[in-house]
Order: structure tokens, then C-alpha cells, then sequence
């Protein structure tokens, strides 16, 4: 794996897991993130609406969101 | 909700009567019984129940809502392209004689309509719509035609042969008339060539597209840039249900249709979502400063699911 692939998921495919007090992708999504985690060459990081509308500073919030996924790619 | 581990966990708890419906509507589905609109009823335990199938739609059924437009500049430079290639050809020899004159004849026709001014069409147009519905004005559908005629139309003396069969005028001794009438000039119009070469022009394009493009280039809701809720949309829900069932991911009817739902709903959400615009145009800005190769909807070669971008360092 050497690539990451991002999926934007809006609100309304956004459901929140009460057990795990989080976000999570609803209904199709979870599968299409299941599927592509499982067998797909890339590292997929879904982004949430939700969570990128409440960023002040979004340049420094997609900066550090690539930087650190890709150190973690590296260190595995 | 279409969850996967809600759905297992039901048909775990399903009932023995239930478990009977499921099969039996599974195996509706199976045989193609269904055909897309109708409504089948079946017996259950709490009484007659009707179930929808959605199915793939035929293309017979499908409204084509989009007319591609000749590019006039393309279709040019396609023709001296080609001029231009068996000119070559016959240079080295790969074609015996090259014919430029017919190449040339065949070019003038088209670009002689499309020079045309629009006012000039309107007048013939204006004098044609005349003859049509007053007999009395001949003299102005003379000079009309009057450069047709003499091309077409031989001496006196010769017969004037409309169609190839020689049987058809073998045997009168009428003489033809020296003007064209309204029906020769619509059975002239119906075989404009270049009707035929916008046609053949179009299929070209198809051809060339392939058959994920030409798929979405044709088929419904193609223009629209309207993002619709992938869990809502009924393909969507039909194919998870055969997907968790039967395991039909890539041989059901229904895939096709559900990847270029995801694949229109990409281009949607590009052009009429506010934030994921913000969200490209960032990634866009990151990727220039820390020198990322970033693409825009790749797919995933073994799944066949589309994301919205992929990021990666350099130019791998």
C-alpha cells in the first residue's frame, strides 16, 4: 500500500454507534469501506462533514491528516 | 438501513414462516419472474402481500434526454486529417491512385451547408415553403432550382432518370418534365448524406466513449447534477439484498447499475456540494506544497468501487 484514498462522506451517510460513541458510515458505505479496506491497495480514510465543517484551519486539518496516515503507512 | 450485521443478525432471528417467505421471495427474484414495474403477490402468514422488483432497465424503455452536439471545427479537421492521410498513403505507395478531386467533392457539400448564412437558408426556406402551398408562383421556384436543374436534369430530347431502373422509363415515350417538383426535392432531402454522416459521425463517438462512458453519456438522469442518497435509492437496495443473500456481487444484472449510480453521484457531488468543493480545492492546495500526486475518483481494481480521491507521495 502506498496510496491513500479518501471518501467524503456527507451527513446523511453518516450514522453515530452509541456503543462506540462515534461516527460511522451508513448502510452501502460501511460495505464499499469494508470492501475496500479488505482488498483494495489503498489506505481509505473516509472524512466527515461534519467533522471538516467544525475545522477552523482546514489546510492544517487535511495537512496533518495525510502527513500522519502516511508516517503510520511507512512505520507498518 | 442497509447495515451488514443488521441484516445477518435478522435472518438469525427470522421465524421458520418467515425464513419460507424470504426463500420464497428469493426465489422469485431468481427466475426473472419480475419485470420491473409489475408487483407480484404472495401468501403469507398475515395475508397476501404485494413485493416490487427492481430490475435493470431494458434500453428500448430508457429516454435519451441528451442530443450530442457536432463539434463543426472537429468534424473538420477530421476530413483533412483523412485527406491527409491517404495522401500519404499514396505517396508510399500503400494506395495505388490517390483521388484528391472526389475527397474534395465530397468535403464541399458539408462545408458549403455549414458556411451557409442563416439568412440566405431562411430565404430558400421562405421560397420553398411557397411552392409548397401556392401553385400560382412558379417563376420564383425556377430561379430557386434553377442551378439544380441544370446539373440534373439532361437536354431536351434525353429522358430524366430519377431512380436506376431502366424498366421504369424503357418503355414511355413521354417526355420529362424540365422542372423539379416538390417530391423529387423530398425524396432528395430523406437521403442527405449528410444526415448519414452525422449518424455514422455519432456511432464513431460512441464507439470511441467505450461502454462505461457511452453508458453514462445515454442512460437517465445523466445531465442532472443532483446527488441522490445511495441507501434511498432503490438499485441500490435491490442488488445489497441479492449481495447479502445469494453473494451476487458481480454476476447480478443490478451491479452495473449500482457503479454508475456511485460513478454520477461523484460527478454530482463535485460540481453542486459547497463543501466538498472546499475540501478538493485544500487537498489541491496540500498536494502542491508537499509535492502529492492527487487524483481525482480513482477506482479500486479489485473491488470496483469508486473514492472520491487518492493521494500519493510523489509521482508514484
Amino acid at each position: 500500500m502506498h496510496k491513500l484514498g479518501f471518501i467524503f462522506l456527507l451527513k446523511e451517510d453518516i450514522c453515530y454507534n452509541l456503543e462506540t460513541s462515534q461516527d460511522q458510515p451508513l448502510g452501502i458505505y460501511n460495505m464499499i469501506m469494508k470492501q475496500l479496506k479488505n482488498m483494495s491497495n489503498y489506505k481509505v480514510i473516509p472524512v466527515y462533514e461534519s467533522t471538516f465543517q467544525s475545522e477552523q484551519d482546514r489546510f492544517d486539518y487535511v495537512d496533518r491528516l495525510i502527513s500522519w496516515n502516511f508516517m503510520e503507512m511507512e512505520s507498518e | 438501513m442497509i447495515g451488514s450485521t443488521s441484516l445477518n443478525t435478522h435472518k438469525a432471528n427470522f421465524d421458520a414462516s418467515q425464513k419460507k417467505y424470504m426463500n420464497q421471495v428469493l426465489d422469485l427474484i431468481e427466475d426473472n419472474k419480475f419485470s420491473g414495474k409489475n408487483s407480484v403477490s404472495i401468501k403469507t402468514p398475515s395475508g397476501d402481500q404485494d413485493i416490487a422488483f427492481f430490475d435493470k432497465i431494458l434500453t428500448k424503455e430508457k429516454k435519451y434526454n441528451k442530443v450530442i452536439k457536432i463539434d463543426t471545427h472537429w468534424l473538420r479537421s477530421y476530413i483533412i486529417l483523412k485527406d491527409r492521410q491517404k495522401q500519404e498513403q499514396a505517396e508510399y505507395g500503400l494506395i495505388d491512385d490517390y483521388q484528391g478531386e472526389e475527397t474534395k467533392d465530397e468535403v464541399n457539400p458539408i462545408m458549403f451547408e455549414l458556411e451557409k448564412d442563416s439568412s440566405s437558408l431562411l430565404q430558400e426556406n421562405a421560397k420553398v415553403k411557397k411552392f409548397a402551398f401556392d401553385d400560382d408562383e412558379e417563376e420564383e421556384v425556377s430561379v430557386v432550382f434553377e442551378s439544380e436543374i441544370k446539373q440534373k436534369v439532361p437536354s431536351q430530347g434525353e429522358q430524366f432518370v430519377m431512380f436506376d431502373n431502366d424498366s421504369s422509363t424503357e418503355n414511355t415515350d413521354e417526355v420529362p418534365n424540365s422542372k423539379l417538383k416538390p417530391f423529387h426535392r423530398k425524396y432528395g432531402e430523406e437521403i442527405d448524406t449528410e444526415e448519414v454522416k452525422v449518424s455514422m459521425f455519432r456511432r464513431k463517438k460512441l464507439e470511441e466513449l467505450g461502454k462505461f462512458a457511452s453508458h453514462l453519456y445515454l442512460f437517465s438522469d445523466v445531465d442532472t447534477s443532483n446527488y441522490y442518497e445511495l441507501n434511498s435509492e432503490s438499485y441500490v437496495k435491490a442488488w445489497s439484498i441479492l449481495y447479502y443473500f445469494r453473494n451476487k456481487s458481480l454476476h447480478s444484472p443490478l451491479y452495473d447499475e449500482v457503479e454508475n449510480i456511485q460513478a454520477r453521484n461523484l460527478s454530482g457531488k463535485r460540481i453542486s456540494h459547497k463543501l466538498f468543493n472546499d475540501f478538493y480545492s485544500t487537498m489541491l492546495k496540500v498536494s502542491m506544497e508537499r509535492n502529492y500526486h492527487l487524483t481525482f475518483s480513482p477506482r479500486c481494481q479489485n473491488s470496483g468501487w469508486y473514492m472520491d480521491m487518492s493521494v500519493s507521495k510523489g509521482n508514484n
